[in-house]
Formats: structure tokens, C-alpha cells, sequence
């Protein structure tokens, strides 16, 4: 529950501030009307995310044995190299969303291109949607109570979705810097525990076959097969005896890439100070 | 903080510790895991009745166990050289069910669980 929790409260709010931008921006230049567009555009983005989501738990109920160990262990490998990525873009993009959103909807505006303002909330939209479909199955492979997964899922999404409501009122400041900054560290942890769950996979699966000695043993301190050493392994990737190349790879992963996501500039750090903020929405944008 | 943390954690696993089934296995197998396969080739089994399934891996590489069809077993990955431990609750209807043992890459095997009437 609580890594769905997690991935949706993080990716849903991402999806809030991009909606509540575009929103924000038709209601200050008094075009509202536009609203519907916007909506039919991230109606879009979730029913391909949703679409998506369903082809990939068709695809592995199909799947059993190693091609299925095969295909979870590629999947969570990829989600990790993705939400690595999308983690430094959005880092680097957060002070100029803003900005170039609101340029893409004049654009749009002026060349009277309805369609435009639908395609340019599906594109924003979707490339969360499908980042949090993918990140979501990844760990849903290893998740010990379906109704549990569901329901952190769906809380983080009512979380998100509230403070969505929040921003576009500008009724309370929400302390997003802080928030995007510990969210991301939460990712990162449950990406690095992916990473050594994926390594696992592919052994199963019989692409690895000598991960290395396992240098501990703590089952019997928290057995893998009970509630809290399930919860650990789906959380931390806790294995109760993990393979050297498994334990290299999870403080590898963590070590480099969060040394790296704290030093790295994000676009308003080069430039200087963050621009001016309008309205309450980009104020919002620009505490990242 | 990090204190507060460590407390908050140590709780939680403690409260999902104390979240154990009602009354527990009746009894314990033992399942031992060779390149050859599984043994023993079959169990028996009241309807409803909770083991204890206790699998050992004598192979130089990891080796899993779970169920197929109305079994309902979650896997258990088991790391060369070890022993681990899970319950499993036979189907409520009488019949003939299986767990695979599967050896990636290797030799998978089936045990025959035959469950019988409630006792």
C-alpha cells in the first residue's frame, strides 16, 4: 500500500501542478471556455495510461515461468532507468514549466487550434500518466495484498488530487519544494529496492545465474514469506539473503544517483533567480 | 527525527508481526530441493488445514515453490543452500492439486497435494 501511496501522491501532484498551470492561465486571459479542451486532454492521457496498464497485466497473466520472471525483471529495470530520468528532467524543467506551458497556450490560442490545447494537456499529462502506470506494475509485481496496493493507489491520487484544488485556489500554500525533494528520495528508494527485486527476476528467469555470495542471512530475524519482511521487500527490496551483486547495486544505485540529484542545478539555479511569479499557480511552480 | 523514525518503523513492523493468523499450522512438511527435483512427490491434506511448509534448497542455486490451480501457495524464492519457511492452507474442496517446484533453467518437478475431507 504504502509504495502505491507513494508513487501516486508523488506523480499525481506532478499531474495536479501541470493541470492546475494550464488552468490557472486560461482564467487569468479570461478564456475559460477552453477549460473542456484541457479536461478531454487529460481525460485522454489516463484512459492511454489505463490502457497501458491493462496491456501489461494481460501480457504477464499470459506469461509463466521464466518468460514471465523475463518480462517482470526487464519491466522493473526499465521503470527504474525511466523514473531516473524523469526525476533529473523534472529537476531541471521545474522553474520553466511554467513558462513554457503558458507559450504553448498562447500559441495554440492564437493559431485557433482547439485541438492543440486538448493534444498539449494529453502530452504533458500522459508522459506522468504512463511513468506511474509503468512505475506501478513494476512494484505491483512484488506487493503482497491486491485490495492494499489498490487502495494506497487510489489515496495518493485523492491526496493529489486535493492539493491540485488547493493550488488552483491559491487557498494555502502547499510547501512543494520540500515535498518534491523528499518524494523524490522516497523514489529513488523504492527505484534502487526495484533495481535489486529486478536483478532477482532475471535470475529466476535464468539470464544471471551467479549473483555472488550472500553474505548474511537475517530470515530469521524477519522471514521474506511474513507480513513485515513483505513489506520490507516491496519498500526497501528487503531480502532476508541478498546476493552481493543485489547489495552493490542497491547502495550503488542510491550512493550515485542521489549524490547526483542533489547536486544537480535545476533550470532557475542557472539562470539565476526564479522569474516573478502571476497568479497563484506559477507561484506554486516556482517553490520547487 | 531520525530517532522518531527508527521508533516509527520499529513499530509498524511490530504491529504487521502481530497480525498472525489464527491459531497457526497443524502440522510441518518437509520439503527438500535436490537438482533432481522435489521431495517428497506428494502430501496429504485435511480440507482447510493450514502447514506448515518448511523447504530446504540443497542445489548451488536459487530454487522456487508455488502454487498451480486451485493451490493457492505464493511463490518462495529459495536462495542456494537455505531454508525458508511459509504456510500454506489447503483448498477448502477435496481433490488432487499441485505445487511446482521450478528450477530456473533447470529440472521443475510437481508435489501432489491431496486434500481429503474436513476432519
Amino acid at each position: 500500500m504504502l509504495f502505491s501511496l507513494l508513487v501516486t501522491a508523488r506523480e499525481g501532484i506532478e499531474i495536479a501542478l501541470i493541470v492546475t498551470i494550464l488552468l490557472g492561465y486560461l482564467r487569468r486571459i479570461d478564456q475559460k471556455r477552453h477549460f473542456r479542451e484541457i479536461w478531454y486532454g487529460v481525460a485522454a492521457a489516463a484512459a492511454l495510461a489505463l490502457a497501458v496498464g491493462a496491456g501489461l497485466e494481460i501480457a504477464s497473466r499470459e506469461l509463466d515461468g521464466r518468460v514471465l520472471a523475463a518480462f517482470e525483471g526487464f519491466t522493473m529495470l526499465f521503470a527504474v532507468a525511466v523514473l531516473t530520468w524523469m526525476l533529473f528532467w523534472m529537476k531541471r524543467q521545474s522553474s520553466g514549466i511554467s513558462s513554457a506551458l503558458r507559450h504553448q497556450i498562447d500559441s495554440a490560442l492564437s493559431r485557433g487550434s482547439i485541438a492543440a490545447l486538448a493534444l498539449l494537456a494529453f502530452s504533458a499529462v500522459g508522459r506522468e500518466g504512463l511513468e506511474t502506470t509503468l512505475f506501478l506494475f513494476a512494484g505491483s509485481t512484488s506487493q503482497s495484498s491486491d485490495v492494499a496496493f489498490v487502495f494506497g493507489g487510489v489515496l495518493g491520487f485523492a491526496v493529489a488530487a486535493a492539493a491540485g484544488v488547493v493550488l488552483y485556489y491559491g487557498s494555502a500554500r502547499i510547501p512543494l519544494r520540500q515535498f518534491f525533494l523528499i518524494s523524490a528520495i522516497a523514489l529513488m528508494v523504492l527505484a534502487a529496492g526495484l533495481l535489486s527485486n529486478g536483478l532477482r527476476e532475471l535470475q529466476e528467469a535464468a539470464l544471471l545465474r551467479d549473483l555472488g555470495p550472500r553474505p548474511w542471512d537475517t530470515e530469521s530475524l524477519i522471514a521474506i514469506t511474513s507480513r513485515a519482511g513483505k513489506f520490507l521487500h516491496t519498500i526497501l527490496g528487503y531480502d532476508s539473503a541478498p546476493a552481493l551483486a543485489q547489495i552493490a547495486l542497491y547502495w550503488g544505485y542510491l550512493v550515485v544517483v542521489l549524490t547526483a540529484y542533489l547536486a544537480w542545478p535545476s533550470r532557475g539555479t542557472r539562470q539565476g533567480p526564479a522569474p516573478q511569479a502571476a497568479e497563484p499557480v506559477p507561484v506554486a511552480v516556482t517553490e520547487r | 527525527m531520525p530517532l522518531l523514525l527508527v521508533a516509527a518503523t520499529a513499530a509498524l513492523l511490530l504491529a504487521l508481526a502481530a497480525c498472525g493468523g489464527d491459531g497457526g499450522p497443524s502440522r510441518e512438511i518437509k520439503i527438500t530441493q535436490t537438482d533432481q527435483g522435489c521431495t517428497p512427490a506428494e502430501i496429504t491434506a485435511y480440507a482447510g488445514e493450514e502447514l506448515k511448509l518448511t523447504i530446504s534448497n540443497e542445489t548451488g542455486h536459487i530454487y522456487e515453490l508455488e502454487g498451480e490451480g486451485g493451490a493457492h501457495f505464493e511463490e518462495v524464492v529459495v536462495p542456494e543452500d537455505k531454508t525458508r519457511s511459509a504456510n500454506f492452507t489447503a483448498p477448502d474442496e477435496p481433490g488432487e492439486y499441485s505445487l511446482k517446484c521450478y528450477d530456473p533453467g533447470g529440472v521443475s518437478s510437481e508435489i501432489k497435494v491431496r486434500v481429503a475431507g474436513p476432519s
